[in-house]
């Protein structure tokens, strides 16, 4: 996995308020990672840390305030019309809420072909050929063609998801939220399908959740977020056995896990996370960390390397 | 644990629901019993009943649509079924309360979060108005509230989800009732937000010797809270056990499944086993055990004979053939 797919540099996605009063919400907030051909990127972090808005802008759904984002050679966020619409068909999304991001009034066959059409295919027997390939591959049969989204379960309807995302066989796949829906016995489903499906067509994944099991199933490397900025990016052998993070500790020791052996001796968090519109001085998680010193509350602390593959931002490793 | 007294005794509840597409029998049978003190998880996924088997303890079945069709349920020596509405109206959030999934809509909007707490004490406790806002305020200190004076003149909308929780908690605690149901109370929550406020609710159970029913799709949450377990799949109980054994040493098939679909933190990582098809459509009439389309140990004995409830041992039950004998 030596091939870089994409490189975002110093991304920021800022929201102005209202009026001037309202201040600036920085939902991203000077983001930059690597994502490698055939991996799985996780993203884990509370909700409102921005993990969501980072997962839209990478293919251009939000516009970045500033920064870079680099895939095939173009900066995404400077593409506009004819390249921006080509670019989609590398880079394609997984919405949680399969039951909001398929059109009811359209049968799963014309779902399908939307891709197509949007991006001027006009060989019918080509497109129709693809549509049943597929549907067969994320484990539905023709016959659910001619269905409504209505007419399916939760699990078949996200299947239908994943299989539009697939349609113009892109090398990138935003998951956001993807599994978090179903329930845990067609999550299992869903889950396995997406790494089948990555063995299969040598896809890439940026996987999005709140739920830290999900992600550490299916992660090869795994980015902590809080609070707009990444705290923590750690393969998932280095995130097991030696987090750094205060932050990524007591996220992951705070997780109700099924049996003792997994428990770990939980860290107690105080307090809530800050609003992003007013988020503390120096590192934006001092008023919460158990380990905090002068230095965080007045200095913020940058995502640095201690050791190879291993970034942190905290004064703590300096 | 010597928690023998029982509070509540569940016994072959029914309940139905009238939909456009027919009966659904959301409840099959339901009997269980609450012991004083206990925290009783109940587990199932989407779908499975359990948030109706609560309802129905609370008098809050709609009807119509659904309504009650046997069974009894009997709290205090009284079967709840046949109280009257203004009886139940005093039995409810004084004796039995019930907490929400999403505090923001059982909430309401326009009154002070220290009222909303207050009402309760006045309905209930006949107290005066400012002696039961300075209860409320003592009650939400206990609950974990910084600055319980100043919180009190707040509206919902001003806290965060995890202190409107605590509010939802410290309304249905405010006049020490003998059962609490909890349903889904942190599943819109962070999970650092969850464990602060499973860690309350932990304290509260202890503290007040409230008897605890915890209803989840999260088997994490109720194997950190809970002392026993009944997983329920269409509207039926298809395990009990002590919390501790039912995750050691699960005995249906379908707990077998639900178990080890979940992902888990560990070193080594497996692709996840899966339980095969989904849930069924709750207005199909299934013969037989209702798992045993997704059963891998499905014998026609299993397609064709609703399966006994067979018990293991003092605590354990089991709905499936394979314990028969």
């Amino acid at each position: 996995m030596s091939n870089l797919l994409l490189k975002a540099e110093n991304v920021k996605v800022y929201f102005k308020g209202k009026n001037k009063k309202s201040g600036v919400v920085k939902a991203v907030d000077d983001i930059s990672f690597e994502i490698m051909k055939g991996e799985t990127f996780g993203v884990v972090g509370e909700s409102g840390c921005g993990k969501s808005t980072l997962g839209r802008t990478l293919i251009r759904l939000q516009d970045p305030t500033e920064g870079h984002i680099y895939m095939d050679g173009s900066d995404i966020a400077t593409l506009n019309g004819k390249d921006l619409k080509n670019m989609r068909k590398k880079a394609q999304i997984i919405f949680q809420d399969p039951s909001a991001c398929l059109n009811p009034r359209r049968t799963i066959r014309q779902i399908l072909e939307e891709p197509f059409v949007i991006h001027g295919e006009k060989d019918k027997a080509f497109v129709n050929q693809r549509i049943e390939e597929l549907i067969k591959l994320v484990g539905l049969d023709t016959y659910h063609l001619s269905r409504y989204p209505h007419e399916m379960s939760g699990g078949q309807k996200q299947r239908v998801g994943i299989a539009r995302a697939l349609a113009l066989n892109p090398s990138l796949i935003i998951c956001d939220e993807a599994v978090s829906a179903l329930d845990v016995s067609v999550q299992a489903q869903v889950l396995n399908l997406l790494q089948e499906l990555k063995e299969k067509l040598g896809l890439t994944y940026f996987f999005i959740s709140h739920n830290l099991n999900v992600v550490y199933q299916v992660s090869d490397r795994v980015g902590v977020m809080y609070l707009g900025k990444m705290v923590e990016i750690a393969s998932y052998d280095t995130l097991y056995e030696k987090r750094a993070h205060p932050y990524t500790k007591a996220l992951l020791s705070a997780i109700p896990q099924v049996t003792k052996e997994e428990r770990e001796e939980r860290i107690h968090l105080q307090g809530e996370v800050p609003s992003p519109s007013n988020p503390p001085s120096g590192c934006h998680f001092h008023t919460r960390c158990t380990s905090c010193t002068q230095r965080c509350k007045d200095e913020e602390p940058k995502l640095r390397e201690i050791e190879p593959g291993h970034f942190v931002a905290c004064h703590l490793y300096d | 644990m010597g928690k023998t007294e029982t509070i509540l005794k569940v016994k072959d509840l029914c309940v139905e629901f009238n939909t456009v597409e027919g009966k659904v029998n959301a409840i099959n049978n339901l009997t269980y019993s609450l012991h004083k003190g206990e925290k009783l998880g109940i587990v199932g996924e989407s779908g499975s009943g359990k948030s109706v088997s609560s309802l129905g303890v609370m008098g809050l079945i709609p009807n119509p649509p659904g309504k009650i069709v046997g069974g009894e349920i009997i709290y205090k020596g009284e079967n709840l079924i046949d109280k009257t509405e203004k009886e139940m109206e005093k039995i409810r959030g004084n004796e039995i309360s019930m907490i929400f999934q999403e505090p923001m809509t059982s909430l309401n909007p326009i009154i002070k979060c220290g009222q909303q707490i207050a009402e309760s004490l006045i309905l209930h406790r006949g107290m005066k108005k400012k002696e039961a806002m300075e209860e409320a305020i003592r009650i939400m200190q206990l609950v974990g509230i910084a600055n319980p004076k100043a919180r009190a003149h707040e509206y919902p909308h001003q806290m965060s989800g995890g202190m409107r929780q605590r509010v939802m908690i410290a309304i249905a605690l405010a006049c020490h009732p003998d059962i609490l149901i909890a349903d889904e109370p942190t599943t819109a929550l962070d999970v650092t937000i969850q464990a602060q406020i499973l860690d309350l609710i932990r304290k509260m159970n202890k503290e007040l010797d409230t008897s605890v029913i915890f209803i989840t799709h999260d088997l994490g949450v109720v194997s950190e809270l809970c002392d026993t377990v009944i997983v329920m799949y269409t509207g039926r109980i298809v395990e009990k056990a002590p919390a501790k054994e039912l995750f050691k040493d699960p005995k249906h098939p379908y707990t077998k499944g639900l178990l080890s679909a979940i992902p888990r933190i560990t070193k080594e990582r497996a692709a996840l086993s899966t339980i095969e098809g989904s849930v069924p459509n709750p207005t199909e009439k299934i013969s037989g055990c209702s798992f045993s389309p997704r059963c891998p140990y499905a014998t026609d004995r299993c397609k064709n004979e609703e399966p006994p409830v067979v018990k293991l041992d003092e605590s354990r039950r089991v709905k499936c053939f394979q314990y028969v004998d």
